[in-house]
């Protein structure tokens, strides 16, 4: 436990709920590009590919899709923390795992066509809509680079004040309909910070992420710090490292009832 | 007249229970734990210290969502009143009682301060004592004496009896009633109650008591024989001595609530007439539930009915009731909605197609029957309420106490926790539940003939109905809910 917590640790068992998503993109977020921004409102194509100069390029970016990430995801405020693993090869080889003392263990991932999830608090379920869009777009090195085929549209909006820091705020729209904000450092280019509205089946929430502490990593920079704030709550994911290559395939391999909902009919596997 | 707060068993916690929802919820190993903290030293305090955790206490109320001013506390005026005397404060238990005081001005459930002891595993303490497996310092509830009891007409009745525990043993039957528990006599206590001023003190203040009472018998070191008085059915004084023994189930931590010993049953019940009843019942609602629930079901499949029996079930983890009602809907289906500074969350149960082994189901579609009790809170309720609100279940049994909120902990100077409801709740029919409580569809009371009979009248009324085909929507009695903000004000 962060100490630095101690006297201010809050709970909640619905904001917990959320951590799949919130694991997801904060990880993406942090594996994402940064920039070079002077003028007051720059386009927003350049802060992108100013932030993805300054993280190391596309190829780096491409090339931490093959990976092993290890980290660590805590929710001060509710007492709970616990490893955290992603691996990935390439955007449809994705599988995320926390493990958490007390509440069990929280996994979502990417198979191919199959995009799944499976918590203490709703059991095996696999993606749909707007749920199933926004893990792909998580994950996918496109959707990292903001590339055409994931963005309809880029917009620099202000510079704003967001996650207690200056930067640029770039309005998205993505192409599967969900609407999310970059917001990119006017010093260093880097992304510092996110705006997203978290869908699940409890609701659609509006979450700010913040990313920080950008270390070589991997060949590239990385923000080994990102947090977000979902109802009051802060959930934190801190990269500890990154293990580039083809990750270990048992750590793709989907759970019994994913298996068995992901060979269903469809109808059996719908919520 | 108008009497004081009576004094119980566990005084320290009194107040904390009179206030608590999910503190209450796992208030068996809290109050457990008292005699713990009693032994651990009291550390003095700075005025730094207390004013620095008064305001700590005093801001996050101020700035939860919930929004007290709406139970029509001046929450800037208790502030003015209360911070003087949380400046005296010489220790973090005398500041305690001075925050605990004001925050019950709130009137609501979830709104409690847990001593840093209540939180504690003390593994060093307990090596330091020379424990063993025949102690159980942490206050879990591993150890018990296999009594239930409740509060029935008057009497602190035993309404049921563990089979093979130290109560079977020395053959104590339902329907007897406790006279005294460590020396100290119910009686006094029951007429403390009676002379309470307002009928929510009271039922507060019986909620109290019975889960105090609970606890003692529930958490003791078992090397500790537990002397008590009790009324047989004769009528015949019974002074008896029973050593708790451990009972089933495994130890349990979530995170920022104090440690529990959890229980779990689940199976079939052979009804009149052939096939079953499966019959659910649990202590906690904590995820392990859920895995256990996922295993024990598909022996529970082909019954003609479940009975999930929340008697006595405190609460817990909101978010495991969407998973454990995923076996009995169809289709998605939300049990209520939490709202908090403009956003809204739905607990929202997702139909259970797959076994945890990988085999493909159909969600549960037959009766459903809940039972509830003065002691079924919190997300007890909250299931409850939801099951019932969407035509899936009937619930029986006693209207329960309407402790049902969303709440938070944060940890305060002192070490203390202070937990706090940050959200409104209310069931599918837009119902709010705190300060309510759930309505049974069938009300059945229980009474000592009843009891001394081996009669449990919300267990075969349940049963009875799933037996008669378990329509639901065909309520009999539904007792008509009385809100205690309105008798309050």
């Amino acid at each position: 436990m962060n100490t630095s917590h101690k006297t201010h640790k809050t709970r909640t068992s619905s904001a917990l709920r959320l951590a799949p998503l919130a694991l997801g993109m904060a990880l993406a977020a942090a594996l994402a590009p940064a920039a070079f921004a002077t003028d007051p409102l720059p386009e927003a194509r350049s802060l992108i590919d100013r932030h993805i100069e300054a993280v190391g390029g596309a190829d780096a970016m491409r090339a931490a899709s093959v990976a092993t990430v290890k980290g660590r995801f805590e929710m001060p405020g509710a007492g709970v923390s616990g490893p955290i693993t992603v691996a990935s090869s390439g955007h449809d080889q994705v599988a995320t795992r926390v493990e958490l003392a007390g509440i069990g263990e929280i996994r979502s991932g990417i198979n191919g066509e199959v995009v799944w999830s499976m918590d203490p608090f709703t059991g095996p379920r696999l993606l749909e809509g707007k749920e199933r869009a926004a893990q792909i777009e998580a994950t996918h090195p496109d959707a990292a680079t903001r590339a055409d085929s994931f963005v309809a549209s880029a917009r620099t909006t202000g510079l704003v004040e967001l996650g207690g820091q200056s930067c640029y705020r770039v309005a998205l729209v993505w192409r599967s309909g969900r609407e999310s904000a970059d917001c990119y450092s006017p010093d260093s280019g880097l992304l510092v910070a996110t705006e997203s509205v978290q869908v699940s089946p409890m609701g659609e929430l509006q979450v700010t992420t913040t990313m920080g502490d950008y270390k070589e990593m991997a060949g590239m920079k990385v923000a080994t710090r990102s947090e977000q704030q979902v109802m009051g709550q802060a959930q934190v994911i801190t990269v500890e490292s990154i293990e580039l290559g083809e990750p270990d395939p048992s750590l793709f391999e989907m759970p019994a009832p994913i298996k068995a909902l992901a060979g269903a009919p469809a109808e059996a596997a719908a919520p | 007249m108008t009497a004081q707060a009576p004094t119980f068993p566990i005084p320290r916690l009194r107040r904390a229970l009179l206030a608590c929802g999910l503190a209450a919820a796992l208030s068996a190993p809290a109050l457990a734990r008292d005699t713990a903290a009693d032994k651990v030293p009291v550390a003095a305090m700075s005025q730094a210290t207390a004013l620095e955790t008064f305001d700590l206490v005093w801001q996050q109320v101020d700035q939860s969502s919930y929004r007290v001013g709406d139970s029509g506390v001046d929450w800037d005026k208790v502030r003015t009143g209360y911070r003087p005397r949380a400046q005296q404060a010489n220790d973090p238990a005398a500041l305690r009682e001075v925050l605990q005081e004001m925050l019950d001005l709130i009137g609501d459930s979830h709104f409690v301060v847990i001593p840093e002891a209540a939180m504690a595993l003390r593994a060093a303490e307990s090596k330091a004592e020379g424990s063993d497996e025949a102690t159980d310092p942490a206050g879990t509830g591993r150890y018990a004496t296999g009594l239930e009891v409740r509060l029935v007409d008057g009497q602190l009745l035993v309404t049921d009896v563990e089979a093979g525990s130290p109560a079977a043993a020395a053959g104590i039957a339902p329907g007897w009633a406790l006279a005294s528990l460590k020396d100290q006599a119910v009686a006094p206590m029951l007429k403390e109650i009676a002379a309470l001023d307002s009928e929510p003190a009271r039922q507060r203040a019986r909620i109290v008591l019975q889960a105090g009472v609970q606890s003692a018998l529930d958490s003791r070191d078992s090397r500790t024989p537990l002397p008590m008085m009790l009324v047989d059915g004769q009528g015949n004084d019974r002074e008896l001595a029973l050593t708790p023994q451990p009972r089933r189930g495994a130890p349990m931590q979530v995170p920022m609530l104090p440690p529990a010993w959890l229980q779990v049953e689940a199976g079939p019940r052979p009804l009149p007439g052939g096939g079953c009843a499966g019959v659910v019942q649990f202590n906690l609602w904590v995820p392990a539930v859920a895995d256990q629930l996922d295993a024990a079901f598909p022996q529970l499949r082909d019954c003609r009915g479940v009975i999930l029996d929340l008697r006595g079930n405190p609460g817990g983890v909101m978010a495991v009731m969407m998973r454990v009602a995923g076996h009995f809907v169809s289709e998605p289906t939300t049990l209520g909605t939490l709202t908090t500074g403009g956003t809204s969350l739905n607990f929202r149960a997702l139909p259970r197609k797959v076994t945890a082994d990988g085999t493909l189901v159909r969600p549960y579609t037959g009766p459903i029957a809940v039972l509830v009790d003065q002691l079924s809170m919190s997300t007890s309720e909250m299931f409850a309420s939801g099951m019932q609100a969407v035509g899936r279940a009937r619930v029986f049994g006693t209207q329960s106490p309407g402790m049902a909120l969303p709440a938070r902990t944060v940890q305060l100077p002192t070490g203390d926790l202070l937990m706090y409801a940050f959200a409104q709740y209310s069931d599918p029919l837009q119902r709010r539940i705190e300060g309510v409580g759930v309505a049974p569809d069938q009300a059945a009371t229980l009474d000592r003939n009843t009891l001394l009979a081996g009669r449990d009248p919300a267990l075969d009324a349940a049963l009875d109905w799933i037996t008669n085909g378990g329509a639901v929507g065909t309520a009999t009695s539904a007792t008509p809910p009385v809100s205690t903000k309105e008798q309050n004000r």
